[in-house]
């Protein structure tokens, strides 16, 4: 067991998306220096909307994302 | 100190409280060498001089009025985002006698559970505690861990539902995931 999100997680958030009838894909990072190719990579994808599954490194880097993602808006 | 109350969007992960800090009060607590109550954190990220989450901690410390070096000490052991640290570093706070030791994470909290089944664990954030192991119940922790659990699996559908509801029909979610646990997390 490491830091990061779990599988348990992907699992039911995928779990949740299928139910809601939304169209999720995955952005998978190992630190912070990938934060802006992963923003890239949501925009590339034609993400309208993104989800942290839960992680001391992505809820830490909150703020950032949400900067990187306005400067792609 | 009375215990707090969860915050919106999150569990307390049991209402043990008596297990979180079981002197009662870390006024009473029994103190450490400098004669203050002693509280480790363990901290997979962040630095010394970066770090919001410890940041916080403290915040909310002084504002149920205690403060570093006059009435608690605070031992921040950072692993740099090398988890295999955390181990040796959960055994240094045990070794300090630490009254209680906070964690972020599974990969911290786990290193502090198989340090000690004595001393106090506060998980100052975890994500779905139980389904992790690290408690018997949400209702019933058991074991010497306590804490705030984000109950992800549970929130899932509301967050998408109120995606659905903001955004154009057919709109793609991005689901941002760190890739770190996926080969030794419990699934």
């Amino acid at each position: 067991m490491d830091a990061g999100s779990t599988i348990n997680q992907s699992r039911l958030i995928e779990a949740a998306a299928k139910t809601v009838g939304v169209d999720l894909f995955r952005i998978d990072v190992r630190n912070v220096a990938e934060f802006e190719a992963a923003m890239d990579a949501a925009r590339n994808g034609g993400a309208k909307g993104i989800v942290l599954l839960a992680s001391p490194m992505l809820t830490g880097g909150m703020t950032q994302l949400a900067e990187l993602t306005s400067a792609r808006a | 100190m009375p215990p707090p109350e969860p915050r919106s969007g999150h569990e307390a992960a049991g209402i043990s409280w008596d297990n979180r800090w079981r002197c009662g009060d870390l006024a009473t607590c029994g103190a450490g060498q400098s004669g203050l109550p002693h509280v480790g954190v363990l901290r997979p990220f962040g630095s010394p001089q970066s770090d919001e989450a410890v940041a916080g901690l403290r915040a909310g410390l002084h504002d149920l009025g205690y403060d570093q070096g006059r009435n608690i000490v605070l031992d921040v052991r950072y692993s740099g985002n090398r988890p295999e640290l955390l181990p040796a570093l959960a055994a240094e706070l045990v070794a300090l006698k630490v009254n209680v030791i906070v964690t972020y994470g599974p990969a911290g909290t786990k290193a502090a559970k198989e340090a000690t089944g004595t001393i106090p664990i506060v998980m100052g954030r975890m994500d779905d505690a139980d389904a992790h192991g690290f408690i018997s119940s949400l209702g019933r922790p058991g074991g010497n861990i306590t804490g705030v659990s984000f109950q992800s699996g549970d929130l899932a559908t509301k967050w998408f539902e109120i995606l659905k509801e903001v955004l154009p029909p057919g709109a793609r979610i991005a689901a941002l995931w760190m890739l770190a646990a996926r080969s030794t997390s419990r699934a």
